[in-house]
């Protein structure tokens, strides 16, 4: 299988905001570290980041209203910090989609390989 | 995995107490570095994560709230079994992260945080570029490229050695004002000598004094008759900018010259005293001669003493004419008013000395930019703000009354008043129109002035404020109001014209054995012409009173109140002072005694002790 090299960072800045909505569109709420799983296993570490880009990213979408934080201990006694979409973040996540679709529907057309999602 | 123990100290800061005493809650999770410490996280993750969060920078709660998402993070992946070093690595160089981080973090901050941190940031904007302007305007030097002070003296350096009569005034000035003879005199110098008439405290210790001094007196009137003064203006060498300014104080004829005169208006009483109707002409003629020498450098202030002095002479001989007229024949009489006749007021005003001392006033307060223009300088700003209080001694004049240009506060005043204060182009600009607008209307008699206002009261009437609270307040301590100047001549000529008509009115008695029935019948014969009521153009009022002629112009407020001056219960003041009348004739606003005062004549004949209004029944 031939390696594919880590995305470049450009392209990370507007794919990372929309994966880690993704995320949390499909499994309601998150912590930071489950987060960084779930975006190697399910991107095939495609979209791996180190934590140093997702922390930043998710004060970011915070700040600007995508997601909403809620400390709460876990079972294991565990004090985390749960991330979910608020409902202007659900709004931006619909139409980040599909501008990236547009995106890659035109990459496509210009024949760049694997353009298509 | 168990968290080590933790010290007293570590503990207490993690108790509720501790958050309250620091104003954030009562939550007991404020201390970071103990939780991170508390977490049972292996050393090296606990070094990386306090480094991490320590620069951040952000404020504690932010950073707890960091280290708390972060323990979570570090522990579960501990827990999942990837090692130390991978977990290290995989969160990234400490550095970038914290600067991440902190970016983040400050964008969540409110509005209320960023509104406050953008006016600090304006603040600290302002502040360095008020600083940098301090700097650039405390640097600026004004360069003296004319030699106003040449300009002024051109006259005066072509007058020979020889043909100058300022060395002999200073020689019988200096016998006569310093020589006390042992302290003898100390009381007299002090005063008395200057201006005592007969019958007035210490008469008899001037006259003693004056008898002492004969020879001084005739070195005195010799130094009179020189053509010229020969007074040259100088300034010490290494003078202060200071010194500079105080143009004034570089001519020493002034004072000389005004004691001088006194002196000699003390010798015609004493005359008199000894019937010597040739001595008092001697030292009228003087006096005159003194008042034309010292017009020589035609600055404003030296117009100013001229017509004082001039003044002096005609009221003085005015008197001792009106009370002893049997000390002069005919042919005496004559030659007073050919004297009188070639000492005309007028000639005594020339304004363009003054023009230049302003000029090198601005030279020396501005920098120079090449063109023409230039702003005020540190030095010379410094130096007018502390001639202020010199020029309005005990006065609040002007905005700068109260700064000084000394510490850092002085430092920091400079670019606000170096702002506010006119640029050097600007001051010339205003200062000539003035200028040329007041000369302009200079020779035009008070009776056609149309009451217009000064410039001076234009300029303030548009500013809406003072000139010496407006930008141009260099100006209020060296722009001098030339109509002022107009008003103060026109008086001196009114004296002249009653002193030649007091000399037709006791010609014309010594032929006749009365006065005249009107002013008629003394042109020609005793008079080339009459002169008019310089308040109205008109004839002048006339009428006996007490058997004595007395002439009067109608004055200030244009009615005829029976040839009696404004009452103001100043004896010594039996004119009204008309130099600050700013519109005339419609109202008379002047300063001094006789501000405001509208009411009453203005007697040119007799010129001492006239009647006053409210003085007689």
């Amino acid at each position: 299988m031939k390696s594919i090299p880590k995305i470049e960072r450009e392209l990370m800045r507007g794919a990372g905001p929309i994966a880690v909505m993704q995320l949390l569109s499909s499994r309601g709420e998150m912590y930071g570290y489950e987060l960084v799983e779930a975006l190697e296993k399910k991107t095939e570490n495609l979209l791996a980041m180190g934590q140093s880009t997702l922390y930043p990213m998710l004060y970011n979408l915070e700040a600007k209203g995508f997601v909403e934080s809620e400390q709460k201990v876990s079972k294991s006694g565990r004090k985390r910090k749960y991330y979910r979409l608020t409902k202007k973040g659900k709004n931006r996540l619909v139409n980040d989609t599909a501008q990236w679709a547009i995106v890659s529907r035109a990459l496509s057309l210009l024949g760049v390989e694997g353009g298509a999602v | 995995m168990s968290s080590r123990e933790l010290t007293k100290k570590e503990l207490l800061k993690t108790t509720p107490l501790f958050d309250l005493i620091r104003g954030r809650g009562l939550t007991g999770s404020m201390a970071w570095r103990v939780q991170i410490k508390a977490s049972g996280l292996p050393k090296e993750i606990q070094a990386c994560l306090l480094a991490v969060v320590k620069r951040t920078r952000l404020w504690r709660v932010e950073k707890t709230g960091i280290a708390v998402e972060l323990i979570a993070h570090f522990q579960d992946g501990v827990e999942a079994g990837v090692s130390c070093e991978k977990l290290i690595s995989d969160f990234g160089e400490g550095r970038a992260v914290a600067k991440m981080i902190r970016r983040a973090k400050i964008r969540q901050r409110g509005i209320v945080y960023h509104g406050f941190r953008n006016l600090i940031l304006l603040f600290c904007i302002l502040v360095f570029t008020y600083i940098g302007l301090a700097y650039y305007y405390a640097s600026g030097e004004p360069r003296v490229k004319i030699d106003y002070f040449a300009k002024i003296n051109a006259i005066t350096a072509g007058v020979p050695e020889d043909e100058r009569a300022w060395p002999i005034y200073q020689e019988a000035m200096v016998a006569i004002a310093t020589d006390n003879l042992n302290g003898d005199f100390k009381d007299i110098l002090e005063g008395p000598l200057y201006g005592a008439k007969p019958g007035r405290v210490k008469w008899d210790r001037v006259v003693e004094y004056l008898k002492l001094h004969d020879i001084d007196l005739n070195r005195l009137r010799e130094a009179t008759e020189y053509e010229k003064l020969g007074c040259m203006m100088y300034q010490k060498k290494g003078a202060s900018l200071k010194e500079h300014l105080m143009i004034n104080s570089f001519t020493p004829a002034l004072g000389v010259l005004r004691s001088a005169g006194e002196v000699l208006a003390t010798d015609m009483y004493l005359a008199w005293d000894e019937k010597d109707g040739d001595r008092v002409i001697e030292n009228f003629k003087a006096i005159l001669n003194i008042s034309r020498h010292l017009s020589e450098h035609s600055l404003m202030v030296n117009s100013d003493f001229c017509l004082y002095i001039k003044d002096l002479g005609v009221k003085h001989f005015s008197t001792v004419l009106y009370d002893a007229p049997e000390l002069f024949t005919n042919k005496m009489l004559v030659k007073v008013a050919h004297i009188l006749a070639e000492h005309r007021s007028r000639q005594l005003f020339d304004f363009s000395g003054e023009r230049r001392s302003v000029y090198d006033m601005i030279q020396r307060v501005y920098t120079d930019d090449g063109v023409g223009d230039g702003h005020l300088s540190y030095r010379g700003g410094g130096s007018l703000i502390d001639i202020n209080d010199v020029y309005h001694r005990g006065t609040k004049s002007s905005f700068v009354h109260d700064l000084k240009y000394e510490g850092v506060l002085g430092f920091l005043l400079i670019p606000a008043v170096t702002e506010y204060t006119a640029s050097r182009k600007e001051l010339n600009r205003v200062y000539d129109n003035a200028v040329d607008k007041m000369l302009k209307r200079f020779d035009v008699r008070l009776c056609d002035d149309s009451g217009e206002l000064n410039p001076w009261d234009e300029l303030e009437k548009e500013l809406g404020t003072s000139i010496a609270d407006s930008p141009y307040w260099p100006l209020s301590m060296f722009a001098i109001d030339i109509n002022g100047m107009r008003h103060k001549i026109e008086r001196s000529e009114a004296f002249s014209e009653g002193l030649l008509l007091g000399i037709g009115f006791e010609l014309y008695h010594r032929d006749n054995r009365t006065y005249p029935e009107s002013l008629k019948p003394l042109v020609y014969r005793y008079l080339p012409q009459l002169p008019v009521d310089r308040m109205t153009g008109g004839v002048l009022k006339y009428k006996l009173l007490a058997g004595k002629p007395i002439v009067y112009s109608v004055g200030g407020d244009g009615d005829d109140d029976g040839g009696v001056t404004p009452y103001d219960g100043c004896p010594s003041c039996p004119y009204p002072d008309i130099s600050g009348v700013s519109s005339w004739p419609k109202t008379v606003v002047g300063s001094g005694n006789f501000a405001e005062v509208v009411n009453g004549d203005w007697v040119i004949w007799p010129l001492s002790n006239p009647p006053k209004l409210g003085s007689i029944p």
